[in-house]
């Protein structure tokens, strides 16, 4: 297959100001279809800055972001969706006064291959909800969710755009164990479905164990990138993030 | 049009800008603190402007005197509104629905409060002042008007209150986090904007005709120039005002006196179109380009 | 379990009667002039019939898009201007009333085009701007007669209940769209930006097509309805269809209502056009006080409007039960 030799996300020297500080500064990456990508690096090293531009939140203030060969940089974001590429945010963003049926409506109307009729609509935004396991809650009010559920439901309405790329931003913040572990092997279930994920997270364990690749960001440039097992015993990464302990770990 | 024609409309021009700020600058804080456009400013205003009308009639105080003790009056009357009104909306980041209704109703209500109160004639006050050849009502306005603003800037930067509402205007939840009582200090503000709002009725009051729909025009004009300033930036006010007043006073030799306010709004929606970040964010590109 | 099993049967009786209730009102007010055959009878539900028009309308944009408009007098006053300008030069008042809804149109874009592109309260800011300007300029405007105001001059016998189901079957079309989008895609795309306008946009909604969208039907309805209430009047001012007070009168409608609902609009209109035409109209001098006054009251105490009132109570009701 030729098409797989083109990356499905290609970031080249990013770079984002905010006023005259560099939250982002000249970083490239290349993500692979099939993949789980995640970033990692400690507070303040510019992951959320990265996601918002490759989201197209905040508009970078030099470098390119491609997806399979088309320039994507500063595209707003639904046409993004248009492209094949979904977020959630790590801030849940439901609509409060919407089922959570409708939430995921929404997504199955407006997203890459819009469904004219609400009925169809809510057949496939039915759908999705059983793969994330929402299906029982379908007609409560969005806004009584749990937390944990109300994650789901933002991954449920990003998958229902039917994306090739879904961005998560933090989608294990604020969760239990068992409920992370869930999370983690939903992650998967949709990778193995055939979608690359791009995974953002605080918690590096739930990064090492889920992705097939990370990039390590500090002081808002790269510091390394490579497999879990790379990035657990480069030096430099360990130097400046994991720590000897983790080190010792490994 | 010679100099001497050209420097009597740039000083008018300044001479306005002077009030405009002052009409514009409560409706700054406002929305800065509350992030609620207050739609009720052109009430407020009215009311300053009968406020020192009828100190001047019945008790022959001195009109900008008058439009001076208008500022305490209308800042308690803006903290009971506060208090009773505003206090029981729920807080956004954004101006919302509900806000935009409420603020709209107290408007129709002081306006025609003040139909009831005054009937729809057209009012002025006449003093000795405003008939003499140098104008200096104009002046005295100014100044007036000048001082108040710089009192702003004073309590704005060296007090507890100041540093509140300019820790709300930047960051809402920051400024929460540190213990900025904000009820209390969103009613201060909310009493200082509407204050302002009466100080300028005021002010405009010994200017200018008026009737219980004064302030609408002029709410326009606010709108202008807090959208040419940026909406929250209070230095963005005055530079927002001197432009709508350069605009204003020199659009005279071109176009119909009718027409003012049509040209008022060309003014915002060039500022909407061109502009979205009002002059300082244009100032401030300029800068990082230099 | 058995409990929702049991109200089913009502709550399917209750869609049943949602769906009928429409064609019913309809029936009941095509023949009710008939029935009561009084000019001022007529007039009153014709002037209501507007209203509920232009209420509904607000709602599109106000309600179900959450862009709240204080202009909409603007759109209304260039319905009136066109259809009586063209009905002068002869044009059949159908295509005069059509036109208006097109002139409306593109003037909500003046607005939308540049206040839509922005956050924050920059539409609604703009929407009192342009309604100040336009009203100046149409005052001081010479060939439509200024502030003096415009004559139409039809030749044909003045027929009321032509125009009674011309307002019928605005009102009714007006209802049609509201219902049709609130059920349908589009409507939902409008919901999705009122309660989250970043959130829509990441799930494909093009918040800026939709808004203007929105604006341009609502403006295209409340035209038609003043383009048909020119026709009726035969004399327009600016200060009275461009006027400040039938931009609050038409906002107030759908708050009193219900906003963001189907019914509530309706609703709203005809408990308005009652009360604006019979009793109120007697108290010009205090009726945009009580106005402010009642937008103040339903704003802090019931912002459902009458409807969400009355939703409350039946709820209650069948919780005590």
């Amino acid at each position: 297959m030729t098409t797989a030799k083109i990356p499905i996300l290609e970031v080249q020297k990013l770079t984002k100001y905010f006023g005259g500080l560099a939250a982002v500064k000249d970083v490239s990456f290349e993500v692979r279809a099939g993949q789980i990508f995640g970033f990692i690096g400690p507070n303040g090293a510019g992951k959320t800055t990265l996601f918002s531009m490759i989201a197209g939140a905040v508009r970078p203030s030099a470098g390119k972001i491609r997806s399979r060969g088309v320039e994507i940089t500063g595209v707003s974001p639904f046409r993004l969706v248009k492209a094949g590429i979904a977020r959630t945010h790590q801030i849940v963003r439901p609509f409060r006064e919407m089922t959570v049926l409708e939430n995921v409506q929404v997504a199955a109307h407006f997203g890459r291959k819009p469904v004219r009729s609400p009925s169809a609509a809510k057949e496939r935004a039915m759908q999705v909800l059983v793969s994330v396991g929402l299906d029982a809650l379908a007609d409560n009010p969005a806004s009584i969710l749990s937390v944990g559920n109300q994650k789901r439901l933002e991954i449920a309405r990003a998958l229902a755009t039917t994306p090739d790329l879904l961005l998560c931003d933090e989608i294990c913040g604020g969760l239990t164990h068992s409920e992370t572990a869930a999370m983690l092997q939903l992650l998967r279930r949709i990778r193995d479905g055939g979608m690359t994920v791009m995974y953002v997270e605080h918690d590096v364990k739930a990064i090492t164990a889920v992705c097939d690749r990370i990039l390590v960001l500090n002081y808002g440039r790269k510091l390394a990138e490579g497999t879990p097992d790379h990035i657990q015993n480069d030096p430099a990464v360990i130097e400046a993030y994991l720590g000897t302990k983790a080190a010792g770990r490994s | 049009m010679t100099l001497i024609d050209f420097t009597n409309l740039l000083v008018s021009a300044l001479l306005l800008a002077g009030i405009y700020a002052v009409m514009s600058v409560g409706m700054t804080v406002i929305y800065g603190v509350m992030k609620i456009v207050n739609l009720a400013h052109a009430g407020f205003m009215m009311l300053g402007a009968y406020f020192a009308l009828e100190l001047f009639q019945r008790f022959r105080i001195d009109p900008i005197i008058a439009a001076l003790l208008a500022f305490p009056v209308l800042f308690f009357l803006g903290a009971a509104v506060h208090w009773v009104l505003l206090r029981r909306l729920p807080r956004s980041d954004e101006p919302t629905l509900p806000s935009l209704l409420l603020m709209f109703g107290l408007w129709l209500v002081l306006q025609n409060l003040g139909y009831l109160i005054w009937g729809n004639t057209d009012r002025s006050i006449f003093t000795p002042r405003t008939l003499s050849v140098v104008s200096t009502v104009r002046l005295a306005v100014f100044i007036a008007a000048v001082g108040c603003l710089l009192l702003l800037e004073v309590i704005l930067h060296y007090t507890w209150f100041g540093r509140s509402v300019r820790a709300l205007i930047q960051n809402r939840y920051a400024a929460l986090l540190t213990g900025v009582y904000e009820d209390r200090t969103a009613g201060i503000a909310f009493g200082l904007g509407i204050g302002f709002a009466g100080l300028a009725g005021g002010l405009l009051g010994s200017l200018y005709s008026f009737d219980p729909d004064f302030g609408r025009p002029f709410l326009i004009r606010a709108f202008v120039i807090i959208v040419l300033g940026g909406l929250e930036s209070i230095s963005g006010v005055a530079i927002g005002a001197l432009v709508l007043a350069l605009v204003e006073t020199f659009s005279i030799l071109f176009v119909p006196a009718g027409y003012q306010l049509a040209i008022s709004f060309g003014l915002l929606a060039l500022a909407l179109i061109v502009l979205p970040g009002g002059l300082a964010s244009l100032l401030a590109k300029v800068r990082r380009v230099a | 379990m058995s409990a929702t099993s049991a109200t089913l049967p009502a709550r399917r009786m209750a869609g049943w009667a949602m769906t009928a209730l429409p064609w019913i009102l309809l029936a009941i007010l095509a023949i009710l002039p008939l029935l009561v055959p009084s000019p001022n009878f007529t007039r009153l539900l014709f002037m209501t019939f507007l209203w509920t028009t232009t209420s509904i309308a607000w709602n599109l944009l106000g309600g179900f898009a959450g862009q709240v408009s204080f202009g909409f007098a603007v759109f209304y006053g260039a319905g009136a201007y066109t259809t009586a300008l063209l009905m002068n030069a002869g044009v059949n008042p159908l295509f005069a009333f059509l036109a208006a809804g097109l002139t409306a149109a593109l003037v909500s874009l003046i607005v939308g085009l540049p206040a839509f592109r922005l956050r924050g309260p920059y539409f609604a800011i703009a929407t009192i701007g342009i309604s100040e300007a336009v009203r100046v300029v149409m005052t001081n405007l010479s060939f439509t007669g200024g502030a003096s105001g415009y004559r139409i001059l039809e030749h044909r016998p003045f027929r009321q209940l032509e125009h009674y189901y011309t307002a019928l079957l605005l009102a009714a079309i007006a209802f049609a769209i509201s219902w049709k989008i609130a059920h349908s895609k589009f409507g939902l795309g409008l919901k999705a930006i009122r309660q989250d306008e970043d959130a829509a946009a990441d799930l494909g909604v093009n918040p800026y097509t939709y808004k203007l969208a929105a604006h341009a039907l609502a403006a295209a309805l409340t035209g038609m309805a003043g383009g048909v209430f020119a026709r009726y009047a035969a004399f327009i001012h600016p200060g009275g269809v461009f006027g400040f007070h039938t931009s609050v009168h038409i906002l107030l409608m759908p708050v009193i209502g219900g906003i963001g609902t189907v019914w509530g609009p309706v609703l709203g209109g005809f408990v308005f056009g009652i009360v604006e035409e019979e009793i109120v109209a007697s108290f010009p001098e205090i009726h945009l006080l009580l106005y402010g006054l009642l937008l103040i009251v339903i704003i802090l105490f019931e912002p459902g409007g009458i409807l969400g009132g009355l939703r409350k109570l039946v709820r209650r009701f069948r919780d005590h039960r």
